[in-house]
């Protein structure tokens, strides 16, 4: 994965954190706090850190890791709320549904990243010995 | 499973166990870095429940239990964690003495796989002193996950000790582990090592123990430090600053050698020596990366780290709120029907009130808040047993030292959450004698969680839209008021060394459920036996007292009225009536007593309690009761903790008072500030 396409992720989850805050301004303010916190982690990420090599991929996994515990959030509301068969409350919230399931994707697709560098590491040392 | 036997120490020391003799019981003691699994070995081998957690310095006394293997019993004695034995806090001196004493004839060290190297500082001195070592090398599980293989045979050969790798974690290596303490309990098993020394200091250490015989008080005083060579090599790595050898013996020793060169060549060594040691015995296969790098290097910057604290912090209060209140609404629902259920069958007036208003009204009134209790607990449980709390801690020492604390007294006043009298006790960690002070004195302003039941109540009734946000400022606020009050104390208080923080980060793991039951549960049990105990007797008492003179006729008119309107001069302004002070009142035995008596100082059930309280307070003499609650008199067990910990009867007099007075200051202000936004 190159410099270019770790930025395009960051730049993903940039901008549709951003879009999902505005769009839960009247809805939650959790949710625009954890959303704000989401785009602040990603605009951060596109800083240059060179000592640290996965300086970018580590804003990606905190980003998405964020968004994936808002899902958690949102998912456990609905089931206690289901526990105390008050249906009426159980309003969800899909922004951070579809939100959430973004950044399932991406945490997955940036740890396989991770242990694939690892893997090669690994061979190239085996060839060394 | 391992067949070892764990034996209760109560039963042992009652006598239940008596046949056992000095002779045959065999003393081990447990000690290592901070936060590398001593408890959680201590609690297999002798099946107790210490508890353990993933932060440093959790365990701040020793522990002391009991096991059975084959045909021998073991006494277990678990120390605090040190990283060396020159100790400056009281939980290190703890470890010290204790090692000093040699009452014991196995030491077992356990030390981190993935960080072997630190606790080499701690092998090389418990050699020094002679000590019988076993060497547990543990979380050799999370070490293979990372690529790196422990090969423990050059430790063996060149320092002939035993060496086990174990996982406290799986279960792994315990067996062997029993084995091993089974067979070097036998005197003729153990093979002593001496340390050869580079030249220069070898012949220091000759000269040196000559020298002592010119001195024979040193041999008397020092006697714990005089087995093999520790003494000169002590004073070589630490100085005399502990030690306080006599002048002139000092001075004999420098007509002789450079002390300043010769320590730094005996580090140097020392380094080289662990250097050697360390990487003759790891083999690492793995690229240099994990999951704890990656999050680490997020959740420790300086501005993300502080607000994703904040965010978690946010996150627990409204999971606390929302998945609590349907459960919360069942438990009113249930306690509700008892009361109309007992109401129509008990016959006698005054019983019937005190059943059905007293008891079932105030200790209902507060037992609603079980679920908010035991949710809180379960997530705070989730921050601290994932090994986040102590990064917490490390973003912010630097705001801490502002307020002359460090990033530890942040751990105690996280402690301090859950209840006072830990956060006080772990302050023993501290080494700094005018911070821990401090600390103490400013800890009962940790907002506890006797005092949640109050703020849900007040919170759910005035603000319930922002629920989340206001519990969010009030804990702020309590981390706040510690700081700013430990910057204060500490005018006054006149012992200062700056020792600076030094805190390892443990690793992230993923808490089991299982254990995260079981410290909900240690936690939330607290606040039911305090339910069937002191909540209970003042909430009876309260009953009495608004009950009588005149038998339930005119509450305005009972002793319970007579008590609260006294404070009313100091309280009118701030729109609390007699009703609202005398909950206050009785909320010195127990915060959640404040709860119950305004439901039976009110008459009312929990959800009528919230209309009542609408009628009596206005939402910014609510905020303003909210904050005096936080701030004010801390509960018994707080004070007799203080008096404790300072061994003085001045300073919980002095906390009663000063608490007092700091709540009473920020209600006016928050009363004033908040009629102008509220």
């Amino acid at each position: 994965m190159t410099r270019k396409s770790k930025n395009f992720t960051l730049s993903i989850i940039a901008i549709l954190s951003l879009f999902f805050l505005i769009l839960n301004i009247s809805l939650n303010y959790f949710y625009v706090f954890a959303f704000f916190l989401i785009f602040l982690t990603a605009v951060y990420g596109f800083s240059s850190h060179n000592e640290v090599w996965y300086h970018k991929s580590a804003h990606i996994i905190v980003s998405s890791l964020l968004g994936i515990f808002t899902l958690v959030y949102e998912i456990l509301g609905i089931l206690f709320s289901l526990i105390a068969a008050e249906f009426s409350k159980i309003k969800p919230n899909f922004y951070v549904i579809i939100f959430g399931i973004i950044s399932i994707i991406i945490f997955i697709h940036e740890l396989n990243y991770l242990k694939k560098i690892e893997q090669e590491a690994k061979r190239n040392n085996n060839n060394k010995h | 499973m391992n067949n070892a036997h764990g034996l209760n120490q109560d039963k042992r020391e009652n006598g239940t166990v008596s046949t056992l003799d000095a002779e045959e019981c065999i003393e081990i003691s447990i000690i290592g870095n901070p936060n590398v699994g001593k408890t959680s070995l201590f609690n297999i081998l002798t099946g107790a429940k210490q508890y353990v957690a993933n932060w440093p310095g959790v365990t701040v006394e020793k522990k002391i239990g009991y096991f059975k293997y084959k045909d021998r019993t073991f006494k277990l004695v678990d120390l605090p964690g040190v990283y060396t034995l020159s100790a400056k806090s009281e939980d290190e001196k703890v470890a010290k003495d204790y090692v000093l004493n040699k009452s014991y004839q196995i030491v077992i060290l356990v030390a981190d796989a993935l960080n072997l190297e630190s606790s080499m500082f701690l092998l090389l001195q418990l050699l020094e002193m002679d000590a019988n070592i076993i060497l547990v090398i543990n979380a050799i599980d999370e070490a293979k996950e990372k690529g790196r293989i422990i090969d423990p045979s050059p430790i063996t050969k060149t320092l002939n000790i035993p060496v086990v790798l174990t996982s406290a974690r799986t279960g792994e290596g315990i067996e062997e582990l029993l084995e091993v303490i089974y067979n070097y309990s036998k005197p003729k098993s153990r093979v002593k090592t001496r340390i050869k020394y580079p030249p220069n200091v070898e012949k220091f250490i000759e000269f040196f123990q000559e020298l002592i015989n010119k001195y024979p008080e040193i041999a008397t005083n020092y006697s714990g430090y005089l087995e093999n060579d520790w003494l000169p090599v002590y004073l070589l790595e630490f100085g005399n600053e502990d030690l306080k050898l006599p002048k002139s013996f000092l001075k004999e020793l420098e007509k002789s050698f450079d002390l300043e060169k010769l320590q730094k060549e005996y580090t140097k060594w020392k380094l080289d020596f662990i250097s050697y040691l360390v990487s003759s015995s790891i083999i690492n296969e793995g690229i240099d990366w994990s999951l704890r790098d990656i999050l680490d290097h997020v959740l420790t910057h300086k501005v993300l780290g502080i607000l994703i604290y904040i965010f978690a912090m946010f996150a627990i209060f409204s999971l606390t709120f929302n998945l609590a209140q349907p459960l919360s609404d069942l438990l009113e629902l249930a306690f509700t029907s008892v009361g109309n259920f007992l109401s129509n069958v008990i016959p006698v007036p005054w019983l019937n009130s005190l059943v059905v208003d007293g008891i079932i009204g105030g200790l209902g009134g507060v037992l609603v808040f079980i679920p908010q209790i035991f949710i809180l607990f379960f997530f705070l449980g989730f921050l601290e047993e994932s090994g986040y709390l102590p990064r917490a801690a490390f973003l912010v020492d630097r705001i801490a030292r502002n307020f002359g604390l460090s990033g530890r007294s942040f751990m105690s006043i996280i402690l301090g959450f859950g209840c006072n009298v830990p956060a006080i006790i772990s302050t023993k960690t501290i080494a700094n004698k005018k911070e821990r002070l401090a600390l103490t004195l400013s800890l009962p302003f940790a907002s506890c969680s006797a005092r949640l039941p109050v703020y849900i109540l007040l919170i759910g009734t005035f603000f319930p839209s922002n629920a989340a946000l206001v519990l969010l400022l009030i804990y702020l606020s309590s981390i706040v008021l510690v700081l700013v009050s430990s910057k204060f104390l500490q005018k006054f208080i006149t012992q200062s060394e700056d020792i600076p923080f030094i805190i390892e980060l443990p690793r992230f793991r993923m808490p089991t459920f299982k254990n995260l039951a079981i410290y909900t549960w240690n936690r939330g049990k607290h606040f039911l036996q305090k339910a069937g105990s002191i909540i209970l007797i003042a909430t009876i008492i309260i009953w009495a007292l608004s009950f009588f003179p005149n038998f339930g006729q005119d509450i305005n008119n009972s002793y319970a009225a007579g008590i609260g309107k006294v404070f009313e001069p100091l309280t009118k302004h701030l729109g609390w009536d007699w009703r609202i002070n005398t909950g206050l009142v009785f909320g010195v035995a127990a915060k959640e007593v404040v709860v119950s008596s305004y439901s039976t100082l009110f008459n009312v059930g929990e959800d009528s309690l919230s209309y009542a309280l609408q009628n009596v307070l206005s939402p910014a003499s609510a905020l303003a009761l909210i904050f005096f609650v936080l701030a004010y008199v801390p509960c018994f067990a707080t004070l007799a903790t203080i008096k404790s910990e300072t061994n003085s009867w001045k300073w919980p007099i002095f906390t009663l008072v000063y608490t007092t007075a700091v709540a009473y200051v920020i209600a006016n202000a928050v009363y004033f500030i908040g009629g102008i936004f509220l």
